[in-house]
């Protein structure tokens, strides 16, 4: 790849049907897209989610990303969370999930990262199809793994929104990190539960599907969610990567010269 | 899809779009615990995780296939033989002759049959949508190929074939299969040249496992039973000394536990990856759509072209490392940390251990290190 990635990103949130207030938050920098669905009383859970994407905006300004320090940016987030929890006792025990797509240089070319801690959600929509990249962590999630309860059990049990890894947790949460190379035309949605606990896959798909602007996507999504029930915040937030006019030239791999 | 078996002395499990053919007794627990999968509705990879949850030493020759939506995966081990079919009629066998663990193949479109083969089949094919039989051989068609499919075989008696019984199968087979109750139940042989298996615990109809189907959404993380050290590392459960501290770890009865990260790539180039899943390295990699759980993928740059698209992959299979070197036109060079380096042969697993240097070309390796 020659040049500078084309990236477009759009978003949009609501507070819902149900919800006196938003406590999503999320963000869009040039290199860093994310949302964050905070908890806690007193609109403490505003203020953690309000503290994670504040901090992942920093991401990158000081330069070129390596995976690496998206996780140490992380899990400092958690301390940083704490520390003002600490220093308010009414937000005393709030959290936030934090869920997100980076630009990293990695090995010399760039690189996405997917970080995920909590049970909002990346999916990366190319060729027609929906994928989930991020793993929930929830507690139906690992039910469902232990074979205690089936997927459509899951989708209905009363402890769907109990998350088991946050930031704002005593102990720093380990965040999933996956690394891959950057594919033009590539589509990214990283949204909170909001939207998937009103939209399936399938009803995801046929918005991105339908929508070129990414914030017509964006908004267009959030509007489904609420049109559909709107019980919890709703945040979408929808990054594309623009092919270039230029083919990539990508030759037959040389054979090694031997001396 | 048509499956159909031939009788043997292996073992055959076969589902909704998982079909296995195993060296193993009827009644092991690796049977049963790979009939509650494959027809719950399993892919492949969760079978092969059932079958290696004993460890793979304790079953030599297997060949596994999944296919669904166009896309799948053929895992041979030991004696086990796969032969694919593909739509232009031409065939190709894959074997794990000299493969200490397993050869895996993946499938799209172009295959049409798969057969998959132990040393010994006895008598005629007989159909069989889902469940367990003592079988040689297992001919499962994907698609209907270019040309015609022989007419079944008629059934004729056979030695002692066991398959499950009609009632059974109805039973047993989960909501989310399509097929109408006729369809699967109409190429069970007829009553009377079977003997029914009724004296396996896990061959009765109230087994949870058909309400059990595949998590809907992305792969649940993968569990390992594990000890820890005093210092609170997670360890496999024969581990004398702590794989990150090195401090002795006493003995005590193992959890399962969602594995941990189990060390790190260290690039040439000074980037890490840690190992919570695979690694697939190349100059323009390309992972097929069909695995549950994602790897870790790097594009790695090379001006001169001599790193393959797709070069060499890191899998983890409960707590151990495997280096696959994909079938690259340059080769991958796999130096232990305290013997002579060797060539990867293309396809063949072989496991690595901390301190091990992979070169995927003169200038770009990675080391496996173990971190805290």
């Amino acid at each position: 790849m020659t040049g500078e990635p084309t990236i477009r990103a759009g978003a949009a949130t609501d507070v819902g049907l149900v919800r006196a207030a938003n406590e999503d938050n999320y963000v869009v920098t040039s290199s860093v897209f994310a949302v964050a669905d905070g908890m806690g009383g007193h609109a403490a859970g505003d203020v953690a989610s309000g503290l994670a994407v504040a901090g992942l905006a920093q991401l990158g300004l000081a330069g070129v990303v390596r995976p690496e320090e998206v996780r140490r940016h992380i899990v400092r987030l958690n301390g940083d969370i704490l520390a003002a929890a600490a220093r308010n006792p009414e937000q005393w025990g709030m959290g936030t999930t934090v869920t997100g797509l980076c630009l990293v240089d990695f090995a010399g070319s760039p690189h996405w990262v997917v970080f995920n801690v909590g049970d909002s959600r990346v999916y990366r929509y190319a060729g027609g199809s929906m994928e989930q990249l991020t793993v929930d962590h929830s507690e139906v999630n690992e039910l469902v793994a232990a074979g205690k309860l089936s997927p459509a059990e899951a989708a209905t049990d009363p402890r769907r929104n109990v998350v088991t890894r946050a930031l704002g947790s005593p102990t720093a949460p380990e965040p999933d990190i996956f690394v891959f190379p950057l594919a033009e035309g590539d589509r990214f949605l990283v949204c909170s539960d909001g939207l998937t606990g009103e939209l399936d896959d399938g009803a995801l798909a046929s918005v991105l599907a339908s929508w070129d602007d990414p914030r017509d996507a964006a908004a267009s999504l959030v509007r489904a969610a609420v049109v559909a029930g709107g019980r919890d915040n709703v945040t979408a937030v929808v990054v594309d990567h623009v092919p270039a006019h230029t083919p990539p030239a990508d030759d037959e791999t040389a054979p090694r010269k031997v001396s | 899809m048509e499956v159909r078996y031939r009788p043997g002395g292996w073992v055959a499990v076969t589902g909704p779009r998982t079909w296995l053919l195993v060296a193993a007794d009827a009644a092991a627990p690796l049977v049963a615990r790979c009939w509650e999968l494959a027809r719950a509705g399993a892919d492949e990879v969760e079978l092969v995780g059932a079958i290696a949850a004993d460890g793979l030493r304790a079953v030599r020759d297997f060949a596994v296939a999944g296919f669904a939506e166009g896309a799948g995966q053929v895992i041979v081990r030991g004696a086990a033989r796969v032969e694919l079919t593909g739509t232009d009629g031409s065939t190709r066998v894959v074997t794990a002759e000299h493969v200490s663990t397993w050869v895996e193949t993946r499938l799209d479109r172009s295959t049409v049959r798969l057969v998959l083969g132990g040393p010994v089949t006895e008598g005629s094919a007989l159909p069989l949508d889902s469940g367990v039989v003592r079988a040689g051989g297992l001919d499962i068609e994907l698609a209907q190929a270019l040309v015609p499919a022989e007419p079944a075989e008629a059934v004729q008696a056979v030695a002692a074939p066991v398959v499950v019984s009609p009632a059974a199968v109805a039973v047993t087979v989960p909501e989310t299969t399509k097929l109408p109750v006729d369809e699967r139940t109409t190429h069970l042989p007829a009553e009377g040249t079977t003997e029914v298996i009724t004296h396996l615990a896990w061959a009765v109809a109230e087994d949870p496992g058909a309400t059990r189907a595949r998590p809907a959404t992305a792969a649940a993380p993968t569990l390992v039973p594990a000890i820890r050290c005093d210092s609170g590392h997670w360890n496999p459960p024969h581990a004398v000394a702590c794989r990150v501290c090195g401090a002795g770890v006493p003995p005590q009865q193992p959890v399962d536990i969602p594995r941990p990260t189990l060390g790190a790539l260290r690039l040439s180039s000074g980037d890490l990856v840690q190992l919570d899943r695979g690694v697939l390295l190349g100059r323009a990699p390309d992972v097929g759509s069909d695995q549950s759980v994602r790897p870790h993928v790097v594009r790695l740059r090379s001006p001169d072209g001599d790193i393959s698209r797709n070069h060499v992959e890191i899998r983890l299979l409960g707590w151990q490392v495997f280096a696959v070197d994909l079938g690259s036109r340059n080769g991958t060079v796999v130096a232990p940390p305290a013997d002579l380096p060797f060539d990867l042969v293309a396809y063949q697993p072989v496991e690595i251990v901390p301190g091990t240097v992979v070169s995927l070309a003169d200038d770009t390796s990675f080391v496996f290190e173990v971190v805290g």
